[in-house]
């Protein structure tokens, strides 16, 4: 067993690992948060998606020891006492059936947005093309994620 | 028959049905509805399956073969029952029917496959033995040390 440290959601946590876990089980297990979802366990699907200093990261990939110091945000961090914009987006536009893939999305959408502000439709399609949705279509979420880039999202 | 034929049909059938339930003021037609479900899916509340957290839970992995068919000799699970956090392996002797209820539920006439296979297998990744760890790692683990002729 080997300690970390990190910084989940601006909070300073610490928690042992075991050799070889990966950061999703430590984030479930190990720390509580229930945000991040167990998809395919192999870096297929995307549901696992949380930000590792800011940049998107499978967390189901990712060795929890890996992340000693850094600084992961899921999407329990994201909202404070009213919705993330994104989250209202998602709302409005019907962007979640089951809600599965709905925190991977999310994290992915949010770091687009933190990188590229004003990001074309192209962008966006690029930017959730790791995350896979078996529910629907991608197309209301494509627009939800637009809808706050061009500041019209329906809150 | 027309779509609006069956769709008059099961309307008139729910409203027998559900009489006690409904108020008929159908006041959600034409306009967007939010459902009522949607703020556990963006802010990651909604409790999935997998968000249970069980206390005392236990992990099942298969032994599975890696032949499309091929005759079982002999099922070796010592190996797999000494490594740590193992709680049991079970293999076909274990199940008292050993017969797979998929196929009678579905009353699908012939019943002959079994949960886990004792002298043959007839596909890839049939089930040969099953571990039950207290972690998937370990039952991971296990399974990978289960040794089938």
């Amino acid at each position: 067993m080997k300690p970390v440290a990190l910084t989940l959601n601006g909070s300073f946590r610490a928690a042992f690992t075991a050799p070889g876990q990966n950061l999703l089980d430590l984030l479930r297990r190990g720390l509580g948060d229930l945000t991040p979802k167990y998809g395919c366990g192999q870096g297929g699907c995307g549901a696992c998606t949380v930000l590792v200093d800011g940049e998107p990261h499978l967390a189901c990939l990712v060795l929890a020891e890996a992340v000693d110091g850094r600084n992961v945000e899921t999407v329990a961090g994201m909202s404070g006492p009213t919705p993330h914009p994104l989250q209202e987006a998602f709302m409005a536009h019907f962007a979640a059936q089951c809600g599965y893939c709905t925190p991977g999305f999310l994290m992915a959408a949010k770091a687009l947005l933190a990188r590229n502000p004003r990001p074309t439709r192209e962008d966006v399609v690029e930017a959730i093309s790791g995350n896979l949705r078996r529910c629907t279509g991608y197309e209301p979420i494509i627009e939800a994620i637009l809808s706050v880039a061009h500041g019209s999202a329906r809150a | 028959m027309s779509a609006d034929g069956i769709s008059t049909g099961m309307i008139e059938f729910r409203k027998e049905r559900f009489a006690d339930e409904r108020d008929d003021t159908l006041n959600e037609i034409g306009k967007p509805t939010r459902r009522q479900d949607i703020l556990g899916h963006v802010t990651g509340r909604s409790p999935f399956y997998d968000d249970h957290l069980f206390h005392g839970l236990l992990h099942m992995r298969c032994a599975r073969s890696p032949h499309h068919a091929a005759r079982i000799r002999r099922i070796d699970t010592t190996e797999a029952e000494l490594n740590p956090g193992v709680v049991r392996v079970l293999t076909g002797r274990d199940v008292p029917l050993n017969l797979n209820t998929l196929l009678s539920l579905l009353d699908f006439g012939i019943d002959d496959e079994p949960v886990l296979s004792t002298d043959r297998v007839r596909y890839r990744g049939e089930p040969v033995a099953a571990v039950i760890a207290e972690s998937e790692a370990a039952a991971r683990e296990a399974a990978a040390k289960v040794r089938v002729e």
